[in-house]
């Protein structure tokens, strides 16, 4: 399963690049990430938990720095295992940075692949939570990067940042609208350039 | 390792059972557990069995609601003669779900508690406007069916919670509804697009279009439009259009965003399509 | 009258060639019919398997500790406990000695087999092997044909054909490779005739792998008693299985027993080496009674249909005739060959279709993936290959401007013809299908072709595929001196409803009625050997080694009466109710010929009869042979549907489906064998497909998995049994368990094109590659 997409992040692209290689950040960007250290200059390791659909998982990984030109290019390959699931991943990430007018545009590409019995499920559940995985990150990233006194969040599942509503209307039975509906909440400032290239990208 | 199976004969105890474990599940029909179950990726260690707490299948006809216990069949959903009659865009909603097998062993509760974004009911209740009634030892809430659905497989039940009824008001402004579903590949796959739609006419000359999407997004979506005064072509661009918004379909073995979309739209259409032939008949 | 010769005067026994009720049936629909895994064995323990999480890695350790810690565990055997006890040995396969029933020292696909747990229940084993964990380093795995072609990653270091076969000695050990066999057909000078011709057609036609989802699963049980090995397994190649195990553990063929009762179904899917090997291997070297009993989701990874690649062009002159065709054929084989040589073999050699063609060349590679195994398959490869000639075919017709059924019925193989692949073509009526189909479906009749947005159109499309050859087959039978039969034979009956059809032939020489005649299920024990009981062989093979019997039996009756009555054995025939005395008009009855023969009630008689076929190798360069088979398999099938413009959706109106089956000994099983073809090739036309995502089957549950339901049945289903007797067939019979299939879902792609002007290569037709394509034609 391949996953790719662009956002832009208000920060410059050095700044942003050395954000993405900070563990202390990342732990918060990547949602469910419980653990995550640096071994060396380009191995990492961690643990990461979550639940969609009554099933849990938690898996450790390891991550491995594969190519690193900076502060343009990063090549990465993740490999992970839940044991109690009989399941493994390996992601391979290949995100590609470029300095804009409004700051750092980051082009990435995601190839996933699940094995096992997680695997066989089909890739819907996958594809909602990488759509989960994406939006936290880039939101947490660019908390990270943006804001200069940046403390990461207490937890990335339950943060506080403003992700983006799900373009979702409900309507209660008393009270129809009378015309299409416009989206029901709109991001501000940088938040809504952020939604804008993350819903383009789709 | 398997769940242990509770049996708790009465709606108290179901509910304390759930509170002291927080991973224990309802257990209704199970056509839904039962399969995670074999996948062997369940997180649950107990199941709490709710089939032997009395009333909890009942079905009543208040006037203006029906009452539907969260034990009642999918299968007496689609054939009792009072559902028939009172909702039938309900009716035809649940007669549409998976095959008689499944619909003689899964339950009204089971199907909304498992918040799958694929189901049938759902979309007909959103439409219909129900009201889901959810109980735990911390009593009971009243949770309206267009804030149940949060997310993928994710609903407003908190944990411990049992759906303990769900309430369709019965209303004589519904003009027209209908139900459409779509498959990809074989007749009897999931759904790759569902819409429910019903005519409500409200203050007279007044129509409202409500329309329930399936499959089409994470979880089922809703959307309404004004209709007065149009003929069918501008309705049935006013729906497409609202609906349109509100898609956002998971990318699967049944097909891509794009083609889901365009099967969304199809759906839309061909609802409309009902309504009107069904309005023009009255 | 000698079995070796057609002739309908000698048969009047009346049993062959009336629709005889399904052997079984009664108890089949009450649900009291015993499956192999109902046969009562000795208290077993089960077995749980721990499969691999990754697609091509080596194992670097297995924890054991927590499975062994849980209660009722009574051992966990790994890939290096079996290979420590049998070596080399280890290693099974019908054409390779490459696959371990367990993994040893490397895992080669998701969900190969790397520990198993024996427990005292199912859910205990099954618990247990989820406990274990396996230490991994990853090795790049191969996903795609083309990427097994072109990369440097190998799924084996090097190939391990059986040493059996003296056709793939030359590969033995071979390296840096993935390709285990390659099938080359050369005739005439197919580059020139190509270059030549006024008009050239070509594709790249893509089949997805599919599972055979037979609906009763996989369960297979073994112990030791005596010194000998006993196994109740889901088989049909019981004698096959018989014959590998006895090599892997070194035992006499008598030391190996194999039983098997009534299949649920199979396609090819329980065939050589499954679950066999995995607890012959573990009771033996344990000294344990074992039972393995799969889930759904194991079936998945089990065994597949390969998926087949095709590169191919076909040329015509002027005339509408077809002048040459190419093809290059890619079969993924998944992690170990199976058979897969042999599909690539079988099926390569009639791809380029059922046609007078003089100048053809065919390259038909196996190819290792890191895929499940692929094996058999309804159809055997050949309806792959038949996907990519039959919509080539289609589009030389139109591109020439002349009606598909005409083209074809002006170039296809005639009795006496010879076939591209060298042999001399007999009792294989094309035409009589072709137009079979084409009358049924109404051809010629005015079409409406859009109604809304709703387009319709026809479809044609012809299959070819050659039997076995060669094989063996034996028949005991036992006449009871009630004049009741028992017949011993090695045939599976896996729903086809080879029990009914064997009593009838034994019935129809005998003059013994229905229910007379009881067939035994197979137990290598007392069954004699029988190659297999697939590709649609056994009527034929089994049948005539079953006559043969019958006659033998005949004869010796007809000698015992004529002693006893004291006349000549010319003078007498065999009659309904006894033997008869033509100059003295006396009868003496089947149960007063035995007694007396005997003096005593209850006694039997037996005979015995060998039925074996041969053929001659083909040239290992040219691929031609002037005997490739034994017989010939020939159908077609045409379709009338419609395409739904606005969702893509295809709608079948009527399909028809013929089959030429030499004689058809039972009517009603014939007719279900033709429509249970068309139904399943309908589903491999329309969705049925196994989505792989990096090796990983995302789609391997019966949640997903797509299968033709009731409802998505054609309006019209019509079968046609078409009878052009084969000189030595038994009363002119063949087999037609494949014939139904092959030819479908080129129809319905062709019915596709009539309707919307668009060639679809790649299967499924699902709605969004419908849609996809209408798009795209649109943008053009």
């Amino acid at each position: 399963m391949q996953i790719s997409s662009n956002f832009t992040i208000a920060a410059q692209t050095s700044h942003v690049f050395g954000t993405l290689l900070d563990p202390k950040v990342m732990i918060k960007c990547i949602q469910g990430c419980e653990e995550l250290e640096r071994i060396d200059e380009t191995h990492y390791r961690g643990r990461i938990t979550n639940e969609v659909a009554h099933i849990k998982f938690n898996a450790r990984f390891a991550a491995e720095i594969t190519e690193l030109d900076y502060p343009n290019h990063i090549r990465a390959v993740l490999n992970g295992e839940d044991r109690h699931l009989g399941s493994s991943i390996k992601v391979t990430i290949l995100l590609d940075l470029e300095p804009t007018e409004e700051g750092s545009a980051i082009a990435y590409q995601m190839e996933i692949a699940l094995w096992g019995k997680l695997g066989r499920l089909g890739e819907s559940i996958v594809r909602r939570k990488s759509l989960e995985f994406e939006r936290d990150f880039i939101s947490e990233l660019s908390r990270a990067c943006v804001q200069p006194e940046y403390t990461p969040g207490p937890s990335s599942s339950q943060q506080e940042a403003p992700t983006p509503e799900p373009v979702q209307i409900a309507v209660p039975p008393a009270a129809p609208t009378s015309h299409p509906p416009a989206a029901a909440s709109r991001p501000i400032g940088w938040f809504a350039k952020l939604l804008a290239f993350f819903r383009r990208s789709r | 390792m398997n769940p242990r199976i509770l049996r708790p004969e009465s709606l108290a105890d179901a509910c304390a059972l759930l509170s002291q474990d927080e991973d224990a599940l309802v257990y209704g029909g199970g056509t839904a557990l039962q399969i995670l179950r074999k996948q062997g990726i369940l997180s649950a260690s107990s199941f709490v069995d709710i089939s032997g707490i009395p009333g909890l299948n009942n079905l009543h006809h208040t006037g203006n609601e029906l009452l539907v216990g969260p034990m009642v069949s999918i299968r007496r959903m689609e054939t009792d003669p009072v559902v028939r009659e009172s909702v039938p865009i309900a009716s035809a909603a649940y007669a549409k779900v998976a095959n008689p097998r499944v619909r003689n062993t899964a339950t009204v509760g089971g199907n909304i508690a498992h918040g799958d974004y694929r189901l049938d009911p759902p979309v007909a209740l959103l439409v219909l406007g129900a009201t889901i009634k959810a109980t735990s030892t911390a009593g009971t809430r009243a949770i309206p069916i267009d804030k149940f659905f949060i997310d993928f497989q994710l609903t407003a039940l908190n944990r411990g919670e049992i759906v303990t009824s769900i309430e369709i008001p019965i209303s004589n402004d519904v003009v027209a509804s209908t139900f459409v579903k779509f498959s990809s590949l074989s007749a009897n796959d999931w759904p790759s697009a569902s819409a429910a739609a019903a005519i409500v006419a409200r203050d007279g000359e007044a129509q409202i279009l409500r329309l329930a999407l399936g499959a089409l997004a994470p979880t089922p979506v809703m959307t309404a439009v004004d209709i007065t005064g149009m003929r069918e072509a501008q309705a049935t661009e006013a729906a497409v259009e609202s609906a349109m918004l509100i898609m956002d379909p998971l990318p699967d073995v049944r097909g891509g965003v794009e083609y889901k979309r365009n099967l969304g739209r199809i759906a839309v259409e061909n609802a409309v399509r009902n309504l009107w032939r069904d309005r023009q008949s009255v | 009258m000698s079995s070796e010769v057609f002739s309908l005067e000698s048969q009047d026994g009346n049993a062959v060639g009336q629709s005889w009720k399904r052997t079984n049936s009664e108890s089949k629909v009450m649900g009291t019919f015993r499956y192999t895994a109902d046969l009562p064995v000795p208290k077993c323990l089960y077995l749980g398997v721990h499969r691999a999480n990754q697609p091509h890695a080596r194992i670097d350790g297995i924890e054991t500790e927590s499975a062994m810690a849980i209660p009722g565990v009574v051992k966990v055997i790994t890939g290096a406990d079996l290979y420590d006890a049998l070596g080399e040995n280890l290693f099974t396969g019908p054409a390779f000695s490459d696959q371990p029933p367990v993994a040893w020292q490397r895992v080669r696909y998701v969900g190969e087999p790397v520990a198993v747990v024996l427990a005292e229940d199912l859910a205990t084993a099954r618990a247990a092997a989820d406990e274990i964990y396996v230490e991994y380093e990853f090795i790049t795995p191969v996903l795609d044909v083309n990427a097994a072609l072109e990369g440097t990653d190998y799924v084996h270091d090097e190939l391990r054909p059986s040493a059996v076969f003296p056709d793939l000695r030359h590969l033995m050990g071979k390296r840096d490779t993935n390709v285990n066999y390659e099938y080359n057909l050369i005739r005439g000078d197919s580059e020139t005739a190509h270059q030549e011709a006024p008009v050239t057609v070509s594709g790249e036609f893509w089949t997805p792998p599919t599972s055979h989802v037979a609906i009763e699963n996989f369960s297979a049980s073994a112990w030791v008693e005596e010194n000998r090995l006993e196994l109740v397994s889901t088989t049909q190649t019981p004698s096959y299985v018989r014959q590998a195990i006895a090599t892997m553990l070194n035992l006499r063929l008598n030391q190996v027993r194999v039983r098997t009762l009534g299949l649920g179904g199979s396609f090819g899917s329980k065939m050589y080496d499954r679950l066999e090997p995995l607890v012959a291997a573990i009771a033996w070297t344990q000294k344990l009674p074992v039972r393995l009993e799969l889930t759904r989701e194991e079936a998945f990874v089990l065994t597949t249909r390969h998926g087949v690649a095709v590169s191919s062009r076909m040329s015509a002159d002027a005339n509408g005739n077809i002048v040459a065709a190419t093809a290059d054929v890619r079969y993924d084989t998944g992690a170990y060959a199976d058979i897969g040589p042999r599909i690539a073999a079988k099926s390569g050699m009639v791809a380029c279709g059922p046609y007078r063609i003089e100048n053809a060349k065919i390259k038909s590679r196996c190819i290792y993936t890191n895929k499940p195994s692929a094996g058999p398959f309804r159809g055997f490869g050949v309806p792959q290959v038949t996907w990519s000639h039959e919509s080539l075919v289609d589009d030389l017709a139109r591109d020439l401007g002349e009606d598909p059924a005409r083209f074809r019925r002006r170039n296809l193989l005639r009795e006496g013809d010879v076939s591209p692949v060298g042999t001399v073509m007999h009792s294989a009526d094309f035409i009589g299908c072709l137009d079979a189909v084409t009358e049924a479906i109404g051809w010629t009749d005015p079409l409406e072709k859009i109604e809304g947005s709703w387009k319709w159109g026809r479809g044609v499309a012809v299959g070819i595929k050659a039997v076995l050859t060669p094989t063996v087959s034996n028949a005991v039978l036992q006449l009871n001196q009630d004049a009741s039969a028992t017949l011993l034979i090695s045939t599976v009956d896996m729903g086809q409803g080879s029990d009914t059809i064997m009593a009838q032939i034994v019935a129809d020489v005998l003059f013994l009625g229905p229910d007379r005649v009881r067939v035994i299920n197979p137990d290598t024990d007392v069954t004699p050997y029988d190659t297999i009981t697939a590709g649609s062989r056994s009527t034929y093979h089994t049948g005539n080694a079953v006559k043969k019997a019958a006659e033998t039996m005949r004869d010796r009756l007809i000698e015992i009466a004529a002693k006893q009555m004291g006349v000549s054995a010319s003078d007498c025939k065999l009659a309904p109710g006894g033997v008869i005395s033509s100059s003295s008009q006396r009868l003496i009855s089947l149960e007063d010929l035995i007694l007396s023969q005997f003096g005593a009630a209850g006694t039997t008689m037996t005979a015995e009869a060998n039925f074996t076929t041969e053929w001659v190798p083909y040239d290992r360069t040219t691929g031609q042979s002037t005997k490739i088979t034994e017989h010939w398999f020939a159908g077609a099938a045409a379709a009338e549907l419609g395409v739904d413009t606005r969702t893509g959706r295809i709608r079948i109106r009527h399909l028809a489906v013929a089959g030429d089956v030499g004689r058809a000994i039972n009517p009603a099983l014939v007719n279900q064998q033709l429509l249970g073809g068309a139904i399943m090739g309908m589903g491999h036309a329309l969705f049925d497909e196994i989505v792989f995502d990096q090796g990983q089957i995302v789609n391997g549950t019966l949640l997903d998995y797509q299968l033709p339901s009731i409802k998505d049945m054609p309006e019209k289903l019509t079968p046609i049994i078409v009878e052009n007797p084969h000189r030595t067939g038994p009363f002119g019979a063949k087999g037609v368990g494949e014939t139904g299939l092959i030819p479908i879902a080129p129809a319905i792609a062709n019915a596709v094109r009539d309707a919307i002007g668009i060639r679809i290569t790649t299967l499924p037709l699902t709605p969004e590659k419908v849609l996809s394509a209408l798009a795209n034609q649109g943008n053009k």
